[in-house]
């Protein structure tokens, strides 16, 4: 007993040691960005309120309003394999799969949604609150929508000064062509999606982004456990 | 937000930066992240600021926000995401053991399951009691309990405590004083 509770002390030290010098060299907290992006996220807050009062209302308008409605909303069709990234606007949900959307976030780094269509706005909600990964130049990250009946989705975003030629997902000993998406002015990054990967459970994937002339740019694994 | 509010606001981010910033990072495995977490966090602070400031335990509070913002975050992504160049960061200080075995303690620790890492970074990092680790998950004790034991049997199944034991006694052997001499192996801890 007395052995288990030196080598707890001994990780708890280890651990308040490891943070010390995983954030030795942050600097002061950046008080007045905090305070902006409080007063962004508390204006967004009475937006998106006063959005979900002006949807309540529209519920009794009759159903020839409500077709019209939903043909001016600005959801994009599900595209074809595409060269080069596809421009999306912000915050607009994008069909990438079967009951599954995307959307890419404007501003405060480089963000993106993905959410079955009756769950894209309480998560568009919830990203308000969350920041964008710093990303490095010529990097890509990897992500997996997972539903109770396996992956949905391979996700992730690529940064490069030049958006990559194409991105390719490799799962299951195969490897995918990935959908690429990009805002008008998004700057040095973008997203990118595969929905027909098997429901692996197990093992490595591996996304990679090309350049132009087809040299890899960059590379990210993850598991798929 | 009144001026005496924001003012006070401002006091408390500024304060307590460097405390969110370590268990964030213990959280993430990665500066950038915790960085990223912690804005987050107080961004959600100063939009709740009334209600952070009548609690009980305002740290407590935000120390919550926190914790749930990064479960949420793991949540959605399904698993973490891995950047290419997203390994723990290490300036030097110590010594090359000690660094390479702290690294394998927060790699190992990045494996657990967000709740199981929460549980263990504030219970054994941050030295907290149960009953406010219980209280920071929204939890029962029992749950914490078992938390935190499955958390540490896991970095014992891991290696990583075996990494740690070993790697501690190869430097405390290193310590050693000899007769008329100095210690050798480590350098001073970074504050």
């Amino acid at each position: 007993m007395g052995d288990e509770h030196a080598e707890l002390r001994l990780v708890g030290r280890e651990l308040r040691r490891a943070a010390a010098e995983g954030v030795g060299g942050a600097g002061p907290a950046p008080v007045d960005a905090l305070v902006r992006r409080g007063r962004q996220a508390r204006a967004r807050g009475r937006r998106r309120l006063a959005v979900g009062a002006a949807a309540l209302a529209a519920l009794v308008v009759p159903l020839g309003v409500t077709v019209a409605v939903q043909r001016d909303a600005p959801a994009v069709p599900a595209p074809a394999a595409a060269e080069g990234p596809r421009v999306v606007r912000p915050d607009v949900p994008t069909p990438i799969g079967e009951n599954l959307v995307m959307a890419l976030r404007d501003g405060d780094g480089p963000r993106y949604v993905v959410a079955s269509p009756g769950t894209f706005a309480s998560r568009m909600t919830a990203a308000d609150y969350i920041p964008g990964t710093a990303l490095a130049p010529d990097s890509v990250t990897l992500s997996v929508y997972r539903t109770k009946a396996g992956i949905a989705a391979v996700t992730g975003t690529w940064s490069a000064a030049a958006p990559p030629s194409r991105v390719t997902v490799t799962a299951g000993g195969r490897t995918y062509e990935a959908d690429l998406l990009r805002l008008p002015d998004g700057g040095t990054w973008g997203a990118f999606y595969v929905t027909d990967v098997p429901p692996l459970t197990v093992g490595t994937l591996t996304a990679t982004a090309y350049t132009t002339d087809d040299s890899p740019l960059a590379e990210a694994t993850a598991d798929a456990g | 937000m009144t001026t005496d509010a924001e003012q006070a606001f401002r006091a408390y981010a500024a304060g307590r930066w460097h405390r969110l910033l370590r268990t964030a990072f213990l959280l993430t495995g990665h500066h950038h992240d915790a960085e990223d977490l912690v804005q987050a966090a107080l961004a959600r602070a100063y939009v709740k600021w009334e209600r952070v400031r009548r609690a009980d335990d305002s740290d407590a509070y935000v120390w919550r926000i926190m914790i749930n913002l990064h479960r949420d975050r793991v949540r959605r992504a399904g698993v973490p995401e891995w950047l290419t160049t997203r390994f723990p960061e290490r300036t030097g200080g110590d010594g090359a053991e000690q660094i390479a075995v702290r690294d394998a303690l927060v790699r190992a620790l990045l494996r657990l399951p967000a709740r199981q890492r929460a549980a263990v970074v504030l219970r054994y990092a941050e030295d907290r009691s149960e009953s406010e680790v219980a209280a920071l998950l929204g939890a029962r004790l029992g749950t914490v309990r078992s938390q935190t034991a499955r958390g540490i049997a896991r970095l014992r199944e891991d290696g990583a405590l075996r990494e740690l034991l070993a790697g501690v006694a190869a430097v405390d052997r290193k310590e050693t004083v000899p007769r008329g001499g100095r210690a050798r192996g480590t350098a001073p801890r970074r504050a």
